[in-house]
Order: structure tokens, then C-alpha cells, then sequence
């Protein structure tokens, strides 16, 4: 049928855009694993055990990661689409590490338990929450960019807002670490326990620094 | 009854297959992006398709019917005419049934390339290599070449445009009221100039060229006026998002159906009727005369076997279209469609046979490479034009095969 109708042969059943919102939905899963478990320390183990929770991790990661690869090995050279390809390659590793650093954070907490200081389990808790607030405002920005590309959407400037307020959560999320992490330098604990600390902030805080590198993929995306 | 009326009545036959083959075959490839895009429902492009490419066929085809019977062979070389009529017979005879087999496996073949590969087969074997007119075939086979990428260059440029001066702009919907009544009155314009110059009823005018253009812009001017009116009525909101702007392109592909139907028909009516001409003429004269007007009776049979085509089995291949989900907008689908459209009058008009269906390729492609679709296969193009190279040596050789087979027949 396809053949017999030039036409609908031509154009790809479905746009390779739409499968990174598959993997996107990946994301606000890890977080949400990532927070059971920050929880899980905070409030002193009250929580599913620590294996369970890498665990769960991992297999999302691996799920994602799939997603990844099924999109990126079903883009034949032949397959010309309405962005460059080494923008949308770009944002697929991209979004990919945001995963990636998600997984990492939670392997630098699982490392070894230890006593996160009363003082900054808070600010930790924003610092996830900032994070999570970043990535989540990737989806309408990744959905919004889709549905303007395939013609659904004009709103070119509503787009650009999108993108926008990504930048400003990142800027929130950097300024969040950077009070973080004087923070646990000045606290009076075992060097270990520092270090664990701020790996764990440095993978949050590369999840927003992704973040941003997607968002600003697809500003690219729109680019007239 | 003599071989000659025997001939003739086949031929009238064949013809009528042929153009029953080019109805069903065909209808979709011009019909697809506007059924696609939800412009017009599956009846509506069976009626439009059906109505329009008669009308085609009947007042705009007989330039390319005359380069189809004459232009591609020579026959003074060949001295019997009556080897003249089996060949063309024959051609005829090949090319329908490529087609209808083409259409029933749905292979994308066109039946232009079909009976010109076929007119050239039993060419070569009735006469050699000097009764082909290579000038005038190497003139069609560069169309071909041209016209896929001439539709895709008109719809890369419609669609960019669309894009710049209505879809990136901040007001859209006041830009696309500004914008839809130009492309209406340059559409109609085009229709106009081809109705005075190439209709038998616009020749006989004799018209001034600039007073044909003055005509043209006339109805240009009052198309405009017209649309304006109409377009202003479809939108009312200058807030609507982009569903306005596909509103207002949803309407004017209505318009662009009717024009590819009307080019299809004044294109594609050659490839049935050029051989059933060439055959009449030689049975009434028993000579190919070398300027002779294609009878409008034929013309008619073969836009009416056209629409019988489209109307049985074209129906069925636009109900599947009709099923299929597609995310082709109205704009994007208005690029293609006038692209093609464009493109095949254009090539009538110089009295060039081309595939309706290469111009829609060529537009889909256009539109793709001014990036206006998510994913565009180039791989499947490939396929099609493997296809499409492919049609003219086995239309020929089926020719050649039939042809041998009725001279024996005929000659003992």
C-alpha cells in the first residue's frame, strides 16, 4: 500500500521526535526513586532497603536506555527529517545523561550509609526538588518543540517560555549546590562522608546541567 | 468488416482499459494529500477526481494525445501503415495490462512511462533505431527527469514561503488572510492561461497574448477579490492558533484537488487515447497523416474511461487512504498538491507527457526538504524510481512481444 501510494511511502510513519518522550517519562521516574531514598536517609531507614531501590534504578536506567537505542538505531541515513540529525543525536545523549547522572547519584548514596547533618538534609531536599522542578519542565518543553515542528503548534514564543524557564530552574539549581556544598565543606565530619556528600550534589546538579544542554538542543531545534 | 475496423474497435477497447487502468491507478497519488489531510472525505475526492479529470482529459488533453501518437515514433520510416496500427495496437494493448497488473499488486508504476516504453519497443522492432524520434523521446525522458524536481523546487519554495510570511510571523492568521487569496488568484490564473491557449474553444478566439493576459488577470483580480471575502468568513478570530491558518489552507485544497484533477486529466487522457487516435486516423486515411486533430469523441471515451476507473476501483485505494492516519497538515499538503499540479498543466502545455504521480512525489519531496515533514523516507524513493526506470523496458519488451505475435497473426 505504502509503494502503491508514493505519497504515504514517502513519509515516515512516525516522527523519531515522538520516542524521546518515551525516554523523557524515564526521568521523573529516577527522581522519584532518587527522593524515596534521600527520604529513606533523612528520616533514618524508615524505608524500602537501599539494594531495592539501586535496583529499581537500574532497571530503568536499562529500560531508557533501550528507548535510546531503539530510537537511534532506527534512523537510517536515508531518513531526513525536519531537524538535523546531529541535533536530535545530540539531544538524545543528552537526555540520556540526566539518567545517567540520576543513576550515579543514587550509587554515590548507596556507596556507604551515612549521617547526613540535620542542618542540611533540607537544603538537600530543595536541591532535589529543584532538580526535579528542572526536569520536569523539560517536557513541555520537548512537547511543545514536537507539536511546533510537526506543524500541531504555532506558538513559537510560548515554545521559547518553555525553554526559558528551564534555564532559570538550572540557575536555581546551580545556586542551591553552590551554597550545598560550602556548606557540607564547613561541616565538622568524617572527610568520607564530604566526599560521598558532594558527589551525590555534583549528580544532582549535572542532572540540571543536562537539563539545560537539552533545552537548549532544541531551542537549536526552532531555530529559524 | 476489414482489418482496419477491426483494428479500430480493439484499439477502442484498449483504450478504454488504458484509461480505466490510468483512473484507478492514478486517482490516489493526486488525491492523497487532501483525503490525508482531512480536506475533502474519500466521496468528495472520488466526485472531484472523477468530474475533474474528464473535464481535463476533454477540453486541455489533446496537445500531449498528439505527442503520444506521433511525436515519439516516425512513421514514414515504417512504408505499411498497417504495421503502424498493429504496433500502436499493440503498445496499447502492453501498456494496460502493465498498468492493470501494476494496479492490482500495487506496484507504483506510471502508465505514462508504460506507453511510451511501449510505443518505442514496437518502434525498434518495426523499424529500427531510426524510427524513433530520439530528439522528441529524449525531450519526454528529460522530463521525467525534470518534472519530479521542478514539482519539488515549486513546493519546497510554496512551503518556505508559507512558513516565512504566515507561519513564523507573529500575527499568522491575519498574514494567512493576506496571503490565501494570492495563491487562490495565481492558481486560477494559470487555469485561465492554459483554457485560451491550449482548448480548442480558446484557440479559436484568436485572442492577442495580451489581451489573454489581461483576461487571465482579470479573473486573477476577481478570484483575489472573491477569496478574500471567503477567507475573512473562515476565520473570524485573528487569536486562533494554528488550526485557523489549517482552516483557511484546509479550504484552499479543496481548491488545489481540483486543479490536480484537472492537469491529471489533460495529461494523462494522451496515454489512452494518443494510440487509439494514431489507429483511427490510419483506418480512416490508411496513412498516419503528419498533422491531424484528435477527435474530441475520443477524447471524451477516454476521459470517461478515466472516471469509470476512478469511481470502481480508485474508490477502494482512496478508502484506504481515507483509513489512514496521517499527521499531514493542510499547508503542508497544499505545498505538494500545487507543486504537482503546476508542474503537470505546465508540461501538458508543452505537450510533454509526465507522471502525475513523479510531480507528487516530487512535491512530498519538496516539502520534506524545506523540512515541513517529521520524517521523510529517501529510501523508499529509491525504491519508486527503481520502479519507474524499470517500467519503460518492460513495457517495451511486453510490446514487442504482443507485437510479433499479431504481425504473424495478421501477416502469416
Amino acid at each position: 500500500m505504502t509503494l502503491r501510494i508514493p505519497f504515504f511511502g514517502l513519509l515516515g510513519k512516525r516522527s523519531p521526535m515522538e520516542g524521546l518522550v518515551e525516554h523523557y517519562d524515564k526521568i521523573a521516574e529516577c527522581i522519584s526513586a532518587i527522593d524515596e531514598s534521600l527520604e529513606c536517609y533523612v528520616s533514618g531507614g524508615v524505608c524500602r532497603e537501599f539494594k531495592e531501590l539501586n535496583k529499581t534504578v537500574d532497571e530503568i536506567e536499562n529500560h531508557a536506555d533501550s528507548i535510546k537505542r531503539n530510537i537511534r538505531n532506527h534512523l537510517p541515513q536515508g531518513l531526513f527529517m525536519a531537524v538535523e540529525k546531529h541535533l536530535f543525536l545530540s539531544y538524545t545523549k543528552s537526555q540520556d545523561n540526566i539518567l545517567d547522572a540520576a543513576q550515579d547519584a543514587l550509587h554515590w548514596l548507596a556507596i556507604r550509609p551515612i549521617v547526613i547533618p540535620e542542618d542540611t538534609q533540607k537544603d538537600l531536599i530543595y536541591l532535589l526538588d529543584s532538580v526535579a522542578k528542572c526536569t520536569a519542565l523539560l517536557g513541555p518543553a520537548l512537547k511543545s518543540t514536537i507539536a511546533l515542528l510537526n506543524g500541531e503548534s504555532l506558538d513559537r514564543e510560548g515554545t521559547k517560555e518553555c525553554y526559558r524557564r528551564v534555564r532559570r530552574e538550572r540557575d536555581e539549581v546551580r545556586r542551591r549546590k553552590n551554597d550545598l556544598e560550602k556548606k557540607i565543606f564547613d561541616k565538622d565530619i568524617d572527610f568520607k562522608a564530604i566526599y560521598q556528600l558532594i558527589h551525590f550534589v555534583d549528580c544532582l546538579d549535572n542532572m540540571g546541567h543536562n537539563t539545560e544542554n537539552c533545552a537548549e538542543l532544541l531551542r537549536s531545534m526552532i531555530a529559524r | 468488416m476489414d482489418i482496419y475496423d477491426l483494428f479500430l474497435y480493439m484499439s477502442v477497447g484498449a483504450g478504454f482499459l488504458m484509461a480505466f487502468n490510468l483512473g484507478a491507478n492514478d486517482v490516489a497519488n493526486s488525491m492523497a494529500s487532501a483525503v490525508g489531510a482531512r480536506a475533502i472525505t474519500v466521496k468528495q475526492a472520488v466526485f472531484i477526481a472523477g468530474s475533474l479529470n474528464f473535464v481535463g482529459a476533454v477540453f486541455l488533453g489533446s496537445h500531449v494525445t498528439a505527442t503520444i501518437s506521433k511525436g515519439i515514433i516516425n512513421p514514414e520510416v515504417i512504408s505499411d501503415p498497417k504495421l503502424v496500427m498493429i504496433g500502436m495496437f499493440a503498445a496499447l494493448l502492453a501498456a494496460g495490462i502493465w498498468v492493470l497488473v501494476a494496479t492490482l499488486t500495487s506496484l507504483p508504476v506510471s502508465s505514462t512511462h508504460s506507453i511510451v516504453g511501449a510505443i518505442t519497443g514496437f518502434g525498434l522492432v518495426a523499424g529500427g533505431p531510426d524510427v524513433v524520434n530520439w530528439l522528441k523521446m529524449g525531450g519526454i525522458v528529460l522530463s521525467w527527469v525534470i518534472s519530479p524536481f521542478f514539482a519539488a523546487a515549486i513546493a519546497y519554495f510554496i512551503f518556505t514561503h508559507i512558513r516565512r510570511y504566515i507561519l513564523f510571523q507573529h500575527h499568522f492568521i491575519r498574514q494567512a488572510k493576506k496571503w490565501a487569496p494570492i495563491w487562490v488568484a495565481i492558481t486560477l490564473s494559470m487555469i485561465s492561461l492554459s483554457f485560451l491557449y491550449k482548448t480548442p474553444a480558446g484557440k479559436s478566439l484568436n485572442l492577442h497574448w495580451l489581451v489573454s493576459l489581461g483576461i487571465a488577470g482579470f479573473l486573477a483580480l476577481l478570484a483575489w477579490a472573491a477569496a478574500r471575502v471567503f477567507v475573512g468568513k473562515i476565520v473570524l478570530d485573528e487569536e486562533e492558533g494554528a488550526e485557523g491558518v489549517e482552516r483557511v489552507f484546509r479550504k484552499m485544497q479543496v481548491g488545489t484537488s481540483c486543479y490536480v484533477a484537472l492537469s491529471q486529466g489533460a495529461n494523462d487522457v494522451a496515454n489512452a487515447i494518443g494510440p487509439v487516435a494514431a489507429i483511427y486516423l490510419i483506418a480512416k486515411e490508411h496513412v498516419l497523416l503528419e498533422r491531424a486533430e484528435v477527435p474530441w469523441p475520443m477524447l471524451v471515451l477516454g476521459g470517461f474511461g478515466i472516471a469509470v476507473g476512478i469511481a470502481l476501483l480508485g474508490h477502494k485505494v482512496m478508502a484506504t487512504v481515507g483509513e489512514k492516519i496521517t499527521t499531514l497538515t493542510n499547508t503542508r499538503g497544499f505545498a505538494v498538491d500545487f507543486g504537482a499540479a503546476s508542474t503537470v498543466l505546465i508540461a501538458s502545455n508543452l505537450g510533454l507527457p509526465v507522471s502525475t504521480t513523479h510531480a507528487a512525489v516530487g512535491g512530498v519531496v519538496g516539502v520534506g526538504l524545506a523540512r515541513g515533514f517529521s520524517a521523510v523516507d529517501f529510501r523508499v524513493l529509491l525504491r519508486i524510481v527503481a520502479y519507474w526506470v524499470a517500467t519503460v523496458p518492460i513495457a517495451a519488451l511486453t510490446s514487442i512481444v504482443i507485437f510479433v505475435l499479431l504481425k504473424w497473426l495478421c501477416y502469416g
